[in-house]
């Protein structure tokens, strides 16, 4: 399941149907937006994303994990849109027989999401914003 | 052959639009298209060189051969996550 959605995360959305019995490992990972970066403080995030485009890479990076890691099950669900501090911006929900194989299947998934997704987050300051990615603030 | 830009995050910021829709030769490139836009729109080429294209949702290099109707989209160093 890949899902882009500008509302607010909510675990157990997602997480009651991910439980299979032919698992032995259940992993969920977070993403949340902190309140501080690079010695800023943050007040809040803007996330835009190329929609069309960040869901096809996504399920490229989804499809590859679930045959690489053997996974039974896989969701991810990132929020686009203003998102205050705290707040979940990315959902990740792995499955497998052992726990080894989703914790290697989370890791590279958020790697690569970094790498080449099509999502841009803004950073909110008290005194002005920044790109995050740009040349005077990388990520 | 009619050609649809993307433009995105700090980009569309900069250029105050998020869509180009232009005219260019038959057999143009990538290359090509954004020597085009570099002439006409003022601020297109700061950074751009950094920047990752797709043409209909899927990366291309710079030689890539363009087609009537594709969707061109410039993609800043991404962020998500």
């Amino acid at each position: 399941m890949i899902v882009i959605t500008e509302n607010i995360i909510k675990i157990e959305d997602y997480i009651n149907e991910s439980n299979d019995s032919s698992s032995g490992s259940l992993l969920i990972f977070c993403g949340t937006t902190r309140d501080n970066n690079l010695g800023k403080s943050v007040d809040y995030l803007e996330y835009e994303s190329y929609v069309d485009m960040a869901k096809l890479k996504l399920k490229e990076i989804a499809d590859f994990s679930i045959s690489k890691w053997s996974l039974n099950n896989l969701k991810i669900i990132h929020r686009i849109g203003k998102i205050d501090i705290s707040e979940i911006s990315l959902l990740i929900i792995a499955s497998s027989s052992h726990r080894n194989e989703s914790f290697r299947a989370i890791e590279y998934i958020v790697s690569e999401l970094k790498k080449s997704v099509p999502i841009w987050k803004k950073e909110y300051y008290t005194d002005g914003e920044s790109w995050i990615g740009s040349p005077d603030n990388p990520n | 052959m009619k050609i649809t830009v993307k433009l995105f995050g700090p980009h569309k910021e900069k250029l105050k639009k998020d869509s180009i829709y232009l005219n260019i030769s038959d057999n143009s490139d990538i290359s090509d298209l954004i020597f085009n836009l570099n002439q006409n729109e003022p601020g297109f080429k700061d950074n751009v060189k950094s920047y990752a294209v797709a043409v209909n949702l899927i990366y291309q290099d710079k030689d890539f051969i363009l087609n009537d109707g594709d969707e061109v989209a410039f993609i800043p160093p991404v962020s998500g996550g």
